[in-house]
């Protein structure tokens, strides 16, 4: 707070006060003298008490000088500055109205409506009663800035008919953006520009202060009309993620309190299986609580909800996450060779060592085998399955495609050989998934001979990690009595031999293909060529392999986050001219262009890309921007703007008046004083 | 400029002044007031006849019996006992402001006073004589006491204006070297000199036997400081000029006032002199008789 003065040379005037001082001193000498005959006595008096100073004179003497120093002080004309003031509008001729229409000006007061309510209301108000001559425009800062306006213009009617129309957006606020397009309708010609906003969000006002100090060295200057409801408070859910824990994992929540009062939250978390679990978190005051949700052990998986009650600000009441299938792999065990019997099938084999139990039992050992043939391969639906086994397939070439992008996607594929694999197609069509080129299958050992027998794994290998404690000398019984070589490779970072022969020669080949695997088994999963299905370790085995690959497709790329009014883009097959988004109320405006799909989401919650017969394309767990949720002021407009023109956010209170009143106050006592003084002097 | 012998306003001035010690004398005889001698030892002179205020004791009852007629028997003082009257007017008697038909100062009042006194002494065959200190004017300051000297004396304080110091402890002194034993000395001042100075000079006129008796003039608005503001008081002797407010220090100069007294009654309680504490607005005749009779 500061003291100025107008009038600083005014302080010369209070050489005035010698005149009050002198006439009191004066007047201490009374004018009557008369002759005295008791001198002698006189004489014997203290001076002292001969004539005292009477506290009236000396308050008279105080009350004159007082009179004295509060005219000189009202001469000086003093003023009391101090910072804080938003600056009334000042009526310029261009006047440019820059409406917050942000997620967070849709809280609700009780009897007030929205804050964007009440900020267009005010804004129209305004601009309503601009003289003629201003000229108006109006830009909205919500997501991101554009203009309501094309520029300035007189037609205050049209303007108040456009922001009439501005709408609650859910996004963020884009201040600095709406300062700029402002600044640039000026065209550095000044003016005002009136900002409407609740300065909720972090950053939103300091991002904003470049550009209002560009607009002041432009001549032009802010004045904020800040909109704020009278206890903002809001509840939001700012986290919700799936993670390891008890039984299928948990859902972690967490739910922010942006109030003055502690809450209890009623939440309710749902799963993409429709599964609702419903608790209360209890948030203090300005602060977060997290709640841990216990996904059951076999779920769906896909994008999940939390939803928390709060009337205040909807927009920010819900979160979504990606939820992975839980409890069971859904392997699709594609059938090459039939066979004559159902013992000479491959899927004789894995069927029962995917699902020893039937079913049921699968669902709890982690893997769900769903067979099909070749031609079952197009219903592969990624969202579903995460492995694929390929026993003896002839001809892959019309479903090689597919695969690939399953692959690619992060899903898994081993390959199985067998005699009716066609050694030139599967080399051409799966030429991107192969660890390396087949060249043909050759004989080990004769008939009524032993085979050759597999060498011991690296047990290291997660794979084999199970056989670390015991049965990993039930390899060394599988014998080969065939087997398909390879063209010659060399172990690397992408290809990797898993398990060999002894004698080296490879048997199961990995290899990383995009965000997924392919293993190729060199022999068959039927008693064929060798004894594996019969030995021990294969029912093992194959359950690891699926573990192993199947937690690997646990996302893919086609599972995203997103935030409300941010872009997301997808990658669609070309081939495909139906693709449309959906959200959680309807379908959603998405630009498909050279096989990319780019949308905007509006509300949170989960998104789909899909196309009429084919599985979902992506899903995209969205949620808003946090930034608006915390409704209460991080910062002040006034006060940036402030700092960079301080001197148009000054309080000033001039002083000069109550100098004025308090001396004629004074004169009045000085009157009243003196008059009784005198008055006593008579009597 | 001093008053020629034939001066006319003197001559006023002793005129009236004669006039009105005649008239409060004449007032006062006629009030029935006893008769007042001043001697003690008589003898026979003649006969008068009997009138109102003599003392019956000194009737001739002889002759009463003898023609029926009520005679006194007049005596001549075996010793004749003389009067001075001795007069402050000082220039601190001129202030001070008293009835306006009796005096309008302390000096006034001190004229008046010793000059009545004087036409009753010597009405009475009184030598009386005038002692003038202080003041001015063309009189003489000394005047015996003698039978006959009432013109002289009226003259003298008809003359007199308050002037000067008094300095009252060389005119005892004086008095005492050069008066009669036996005599009656009769003062009348404001006494405004420090007691302790001119108390010792009473000591020589007590020495000498002399019936002191002081007329102790005041004016009690001076003393009680009674004025209705603020003022600058100055003694007419030359002492400086003091601004005094009256609300202040009338208290404190009431306990000023009862000290000084004290210190003039001790002073003539020693050397047995009475003390006549005396407005100036005091009754004339009140005043006079509580001197002759020597009432304090």
């Amino acid at each position: 707070m500061n003291l100025i003065w107008g009038t600083p040379l005014a302080f010369g005037l209070l050489a005035l006060l010698a005149l009050p001082i002198a006439a009191h001193l004066i007047r201490r000498t009374p004018e009557e003298r008369r002759a005295y005959g008791a001198m002698m006595l006189l004489k014997r008096l203290p001076k002292r008490v001969r004539r005292r100073r009477r506290w009236e004179d000396k308050a008279l003497l105080a009350l004159r000088a007082l009179l004295v120093s509060l005219v000189v002080l009202a001469v000086a004309r003093p003023q009391l500055q101090w910072p804080g003031a938003v600056p009334e509008f000042g009526g310029s001729s261009a006047v440019v109205i820059v409406m917050d229409d942000s997620m967070s000006m849709n809280l609700r007061s009780e009897g007030e409506g929205t804050l964007l309510s009440r900020a267009r209301a005010e804004a129209i108000e305004l601009v309503s009663n601009l003289p003629q001559s201003t000229l108006v425009g109006a830009v909205r800062v919500g997501g991101t800035a554009t203009k309501i306006t094309a520029g300035l213009q007189s037609d205050h009617g049209a303007v108040v008919r456009f922001l009439d129309e501005v709408q609650q957006t859910p996004f963020g606020t884009d201040l600095q953006g709406g300062i700029r397009l402002a600044r640039q309708m000026l065209a550095g010609a000044g003016g005002e520009v009136l900002v409407f906003t609740d300065e909720a969000g972090a950053g939103v006002v300091e991002s904003a202060a470049a550009e209002i100090a560009l607009l002041t060295e432009q001549g032009g200057a802010l004045v904020p009309r800040p909109i704020h409801a009278e206890s903002p408070a809001n509840l939001a859910v700012v986290k919700a993620a799936y993670g390891s824990g008890p039984e299928g994992g948990t859902v972690t929540v967490e739910v922010a309190n942006f109030g003055p009062d502690a809450v209890e939250v009623p939440t309710r978390l749902a799963l993409p299986d429709g599964t609702e679990i419903a608790a209360f978190i209890d948030v203090l005051p300005g602060e977060r609580a997290e709640k841990a949700f216990t996904v059951p052990r076999v779920t769906e998986g896909g994008v999940g909800t939390v939803r928390i009650e709060d009337e205040r600000l909807h927009a920010d009441n819900v979160g979504s996450f990606h939820l992975p299938t839980i409890g069971a792999s859904r392997v699709l065990v594609v059938e090459g060779d039939p066979g004559l019997t159902p013992v000479a099938s491959e899927v004789y084999y894995l069927e029962r060592a995917l699902a020893p139990w039937g079913r049921l039992s699968a669902m709890g050992n982690g893997a769900l085998p769903d067979i099909t043939s070749p031609a079952g391969v197009a219903a592969l639906d990624s969202s579903v399955h995460r492995l694929v086994f390929m026993a003896n397939v002839a001809d892959p070439g019309p479903w090689a495609n597919r695969l690939v992008e399953f692959v690619n996607q992060g899903g898994s594929l081993v390959l199985s050989l067998g005699d009716n694999v066609s050694v030139d197609r599967t080399n051409a069509v799966l030429a991107q998934l192969l660890p390396t080129p087949l060249r043909r299958f050759r004989a080990l050992a004769a008939p009524g001979e032993p085979g050759v027998p597999t060498a011991l794994p690296d047990v290291t290998r997660p794979m084999f990690a199970p056989f670390a404690r015991g049965g990993l000398a039930g390899f060394s019984r599988i014998r080969w009595h065939r087997l398909f070589t390879v063209e010659p490779y060399k172990d690397s970072e992408e290809v990797q031999t898993l398990l060999r022969l002894e004698g080296g020669m490879p048997l199961l080949i990995e290899r990383k293909v995009g965000k997924g695997r392919v293993l190729l088994f060199n022999g068959t999963m039927d008693a064929d060529w060798g004894t594996f299905p019969l030995q021990s370790v294969y029912m093992p085995l194959i359950q690891s392999m699926v573990r192993v690959l199947g937690v690997a497709s646990g996302s893919t790329e086609l599972s995203r986050s997103g935030t409300v009014g941010e872009a997301i883009e997808f990658d669609v097959p070309g081939s495909l001219v139906d693709v449309s988004v959906m959200g959680p109320s309807g379908p959603v405006d998405a630009r498909i262009e050279g096989g990319s799909v780019r949308f905007t989401p509006n509300e949170a919650g989960p998104h789909s890309v899909v196309s009429p017969g084919m599985p979902s394309l992506a899903t995209v767990a969205v949620n808003v921007a946090m930034g608006e949720s915390d409704v209460r002021r991080h910062s002040s407009l006034s006060k940036t703007a402030a700092s960079i023109d301080p001197e148009r956010f000054m309080h000033k209170v001039p002083l000069h008046r109550y100098a004025l009143w308090m001396a004629l106050a004074m004169v009045l006592a000085v009157v009243v004083m003196a008059r009784r003084k005198e008055a006593v002097s008579v009597g | 400029m001093s008053a020629t012998p034939w001066d006319a306003d003197l001559l006023a001035r002793i005129e009236r002044l004669h006039l009105r010690a005649r008239r409060a004398v004449e007032g006062w005889r006629h009030g029935g007031h006893v008769s007042r001698r001043v001697s003690t030892n008589i003898e026979f002179v003649d006969h008068k006849e009997y009138a109102p205020g003599d003392p019956i004791r000194h009737l001739d009852w002889k002759v009463a019996a003898r023609s029926d007629r009520l005679v006194i028997r007049r005596h001549q003082a075996e010793t004749v006992v003389p009067v001075t009257l001795v007069v402050d007017v000082s220039a601190d008697l001129g202030t001070g402001e008293g009835r306006p038909d009796v005096a309008r100062s302390k000096f006034e009042a001190v004229i008046t006073m010793a000059a009545t006194l004087a036409v009753f002494l010597i009405d009475r065959g009184d030598p009386v004589g005038l002692e003038i200190v202080g003041g001015t004017g063309s009189f003489d300051r000394t005047i015996p006491p003698r039978p006959r000297s009432l013109p002289a004396v009226i003259r003298a304080l008809a003359s007199a204006e308050p002037a000067g110091v008094a300095d009252l402890a060389t005119a005892f002194d004086r008095l005492g070297q050069r008066l009669p034993r036996r005599s009656v000395v009769i003062v009348f001042s404001d006494l405004m000199e420090e007691p302790a100075e001119w108390g010792p000079g009473l000591g020589a006129l007590a020495a000498r036997g002399v019936d002191c008796r002081v007329v102790h003039v005041h004016d009690p608005a001076e003393w009680e400081l009674n004025y209705p503001g603020a003022l600058m008081l100055f003694g007419p002797e030359g002492a400086e000029a003091v601004p005094v407010d009256p609300l202040d220090a009338q208290q404190a100069m009431k306990g000023v006032v009862e000290g000084y007294l004290e210190e003039v009654r001790h002073q003539l309680g020693r050397h047995r002199c009475r003390h006549h504490l005396t407005p100036i607005d005091a009754a004339l005749d009140r005043v006079l008789a509580s001197v002759l009779e020597g009432r304090s």
